[in-house]
């Protein structure tokens, strides 16, 4: 794997925990804003913000929807989203094998 | 990335992966299905000791208990709801009411003569059979969603017929013990396995 192949937007510390956790769920599931908020520990803004980075380069999806007269986020990583992090974990562990 | 990364930044990055990983996962096994499963083994372990211990066996009781897991499980899987949530799979729930429907309402009609849940005279094979049904969703779910159900509804179909078939003397403690007691330790190790 080449260290080339490392993605910047996935990168940034926040985003690398978004995906981390995101990747873990099954392929056809999503997890609520709230729910993943309190897991990672970030504020509303904060993962937020980064979710709509990750968003437009196609890495998660986000569906807007109402619980219960409430209304809910739920987030997915998509398949797009899988590889790009699953190239750049094997990017990152790559720099650390011996050439 | 045009700035290349030193191998100190790689593997912090990477220790950040996994922390990441390990939380979220605490986090998500606290929430995953194996509730369920503590919930319908506690049901048929209480329902077969009661149909073992007590001196008469009043009907209302086991089947409260069945409506109690009901219950339950619908409160847990409305909680779940909150945090996570698949796309309802039409074809899944054709599946599961194909098997319920045929193994409730068909095979027993045509192969039997007399619909299982009316016969009073052989209560072994009546939770038996209800039992092996409701093994075959969680087959059905595990083949579907994910390998734990399917190795659990496999597991526990087993032990049911080898305790149907080699011992019927012992039948209700045997399906107390192994049949309800498998599906909670089940919950346990996939709880465990979420961590």
């Amino acid at each position: 794997m080449n260290p080339d192949s490392l993605d910047p937007v996935i990168h940034q510390p926040i985003r690398l925990r978004i995906m981390a956790a995101l990747c873990q769920l099954g392929a056809r599931e999503q997890v609520d804003f709230t729910f993943l908020k309190s897991s990672l520990g970030l504020t509303d803004g904060n993962l937020g913000a980064h979710l709509s980075t990750l968003a437009e380069q196609e890495y998660v999806a986000l569906e807007k929807t109402f619980v219960e007269r409430k209304p809910k986020t739920y987030v997915a990583a998509t398949a797009t989203g899988r590889r790009a992090f699953a190239t750049h974990v094997a990017a990152l562990q790559s720099i650390l094998k011996p050439q | 990335m045009s700035d290349p990364i030193t191998p100190e930044e790689a593997a912090e990055a990477l220790r950040l992966i996994d922390a990441s990983r390990a939380a979220f996962r605490a986090a998500v096994g606290a929430k995953r299905g194996y509730q369920h499963l503590w919930i319908w083994g506690a049901v048929w372990a209480t329902q077969c000791l009661y149909i073992q211990l007590a001196p008469i066996v009043h009907a209302w009781v086991p089947n409260s208990l069945c409506v109690a897991g009901i219950i339950g499980s619908l409160l847990v899987g409305r909680n779940q709801a909150r945090a996570f949530r698949a796309p309802r799979d039409r074809r899944f729930f054709a599946a599961l009411a194909a098997i319920i429907g045929f193994g409730v309402f068909v095979w027993p009609f045509i192969f039997l003569g007399h619909h299982p849940l009316s016969e009073q005279g052989a209560s072994q094979t009546l939770f038996a059979y209800v039992s092996l049904i409701a093994m075959q969703c969680y087959v059905l779910a595990g083949i579907w969603f994910d390998n734990h159900l399917l190795w659990v509804g496999s597991l526990v179909s087993v032990l049911i017929v080898v305790g149907y078939v080699f011992f019927i003397a012992w039948f209700w403690w045997w399906m107390a013990l192994f049949a309800g007691g498998t599906l909670i330790a089940s919950g346990f190790y996939i709880r465990h396995s979420w961590k």
